[in-house]
């Protein structure tokens, strides 16, 4: 189990280092050509704990060429905090050079499969390291142009750039509701091969019945259930509880830290023995 | 697409003719219009706290609205945002007679206090500093010449008899933001001493512009300001 590098909470999770965090993930963007608190935040970090970098500007569906001085800072920093991998997510931020600072949705078509395909590709060259690219959630939803539905657009631009997937379950369990289909058949469909990371997050619930994304409540039953479920399915994976806003005291996140660590062991266990059954019970399965 | 999105987002009203572009209902993309202008609202008042209560709401309001329509992001750092705003909307809140004179300084005193918590910079190995000898600055300092003290107050603040330089850095391997405030004299002393010469060359530097003869009373309150800034971490020594 991870959690987000998070100022608010960095003084106490320092102090405490507790054992049921075992490793962090940073914001490249909060720490590349940056000093002051944050670069003395990740020293400290990296004193203890693996490091996990996720990106929230590289988006694979953005259409602007990379800007080459940044990737240079940013594999610089990942050398540094000897990163595994690289995630970013799977949306757009941004065009003609104005950054939107939000992940907004693509179009699931064959050219935004192109375009992610041939960022993924090329930045994995930049970075010398695997790229993952994360699901996101949204709330206009570009098939109604008449493109794929989402899953079959993630399965597309995975085969089609070749790489890692950081599956962000809440946001699969966000689309669902938002958008009325049934998230397992979802997961179920994801190789599991290419699974590095998964993310857990808590969501608002509008009145309208919309949820949105927050990263700022605690956990839902369901997102629970269905993180169960993918692990059950993908074996062994990192899982990181995204916590980025109404912060509360340590103790609480931990409390949830916990619950999901149980959750794990528990999905692992019948991974486990689902894998080590004899051949007649997997095939039965 | 992506274009329409983008002016959906940031034009002062969300443009029909790029909503008419994006397929969704309407109501979706501007629930994307509020997430995304709440996210920057609320991070250009995190870097301008003073400012923003100074202007009161609506006039701050107006100037983001304004950078966001005019200009748009053009940073990947959400931090640099601050300092985007204060570069577009500064000449006009200085234009402004109705606004109160010391906001200009207000507004870059809290830039650059912003930008120092995050600027770069390891402070290089030097040795004790030695008056024959340039001097070693701290590499987060940076500096701006203020006409009121609204480093004391930023709602009444004292209003100088000459422009004074500030200097807001951060002491190595510290995170809190300092400000040190030198007078003409000071900061003339400092901006010689940032030079490549010794000290001694820019205090001779600063006594030549100045007319003045090197007098006990100049030559005391030059050492002191160079032990205090020694002191307070601002000169780091001399080169090795």
């Amino acid at each position: 189990m991870g959690l987000g590098l998070r100022h608010d909470l960095a003084k106490e999770l320092f102090e405490r280092a507790p054992e049921e965090v075992r490793w962090l993930e940073i914001h490249p963007e909060n720490y590349v050509a940056r000093g002051g608190g944050f670069a003395l935040n990740l020293e400290r970090a990296m004193d203890r704990w693996a490091i996990v970098p996720h990106g929230l500007t590289l988006c694979f569906g953005t259409t602007s060429p990379f800007d080459r001085d940044y990737t240079r800072e940013l594999k610089a920093l990942l050398d540094r905090v000897d990163a595994p991998w690289y995630s970013d997510h799977l949306c757009f931020a941004g065009v003609d050079g104005v950054y939107l600072h939000d992940l907004l949705p693509l179009p699931f078509t064959e050219e935004s499969v192109r375009t992610a395909a041939a960022r993924v590709r090329e930045l994995q060259d930049a970075i010398e390291r695997p790229v993952a690219i994360e699901n996101v959630s949204f709330y206009a939803d570009p098939a109604e142009r008449g493109g794929w539905d989402e899953a079959d657009f993630l399965l597309e631009v995975l085969d089609a750039a070749d790489c890692k997937l950081l599956l962000d379950v809440n946001n699969v369990y966000v689309n669902s509701i938002n958008h009325g289909f049934d998230p397992k058949p979802y997961i179920d469909r994801i190789p599991p091969e290419r699974v590095v990371q998964m993310h857990v997050a808590g969501h608002m619930t509008r009145k309208d019945g919309i949820i949105i994304d927050t990263h700022g409540e605690p956990m839902c039953e369901g997102v629970f259930e269905l993180l169960e479920h993918t692990l059950e399915r993908m074996g062994p994976t990192p899982v990181l509880l995204e916590r980025d806003q109404n912060i509360p005291p340590l103790d609480e996140i931990l409390e949830e830290v916990r619950r999901l660590s149980a959750i794990y062991d528990r999905a692992i266990g019948r991974w486990e023995a689902r894998r080590t059954a004899p051949i007649e019970e997997r095939v039965a399965e | 697409m992506q274009r329409a999105f983008t002016r959906v987002c940031f034009e002062r009203e969300p443009p029909e003719d790029a909503l008419a572009m994006l397929h969704a209902p309407r109501e979706r993309w501007m629930l994307y219009r509020r997430m995304v202008r709440h996210r920057l609202f609320g991070m250009a008042r995190s870097g301008l706290p003073k400012t923003a209560a100074l202007l009161g709401d609506e006039r701050f309001d107006a100037a983001v609205a304004a950078y966001l329509a005019e200009r748009s992001p053009r940073t990947r750092f959400i931090r640099e945002v601050v300092h985007e705003l204060v570069t577009h909307a500064l000449p006009g809140w200085e234009a402004d007679p109705s606004l109160p004179a010391h906001l200009g300084d207000l507004v870059r005193y809290e830039d650059t206090k912003w930008r120092v918590a995050s600027v770069d910079g390891e402070a290089p190995a030097c040795g004790e500093l030695d008056f024959e000898r340039p001097a070693v600055i701290n590499p987060t300092v940076r500096t701006l010449v203020v006409r009121h003290r609204v480093d004391k107050s930023a709602e009444d603040p004292k209003a100088l008899d000459e422009p004074h330089l500030v200097l807001v850095y951060r002491a190595p391997g510290s995170a809190k933001i300092r400000t040190y405030v030198l007078n003409d004299v000071g900061g003339r002393l400092f901006r010689a001493w940032t030079k490549d010469q010794s000290c001694a060359d820019g205090a001779r530097e600063v006594m030549a512009a100045l007319g003045r003869e090197p007098d006990a009373r100049f030559i005391d309150g030059m050492a002191g300001v160079l032990a205090d800034l020694v002191e307070q971490k601002v000169v780091l020594g001399s080169p090795r």
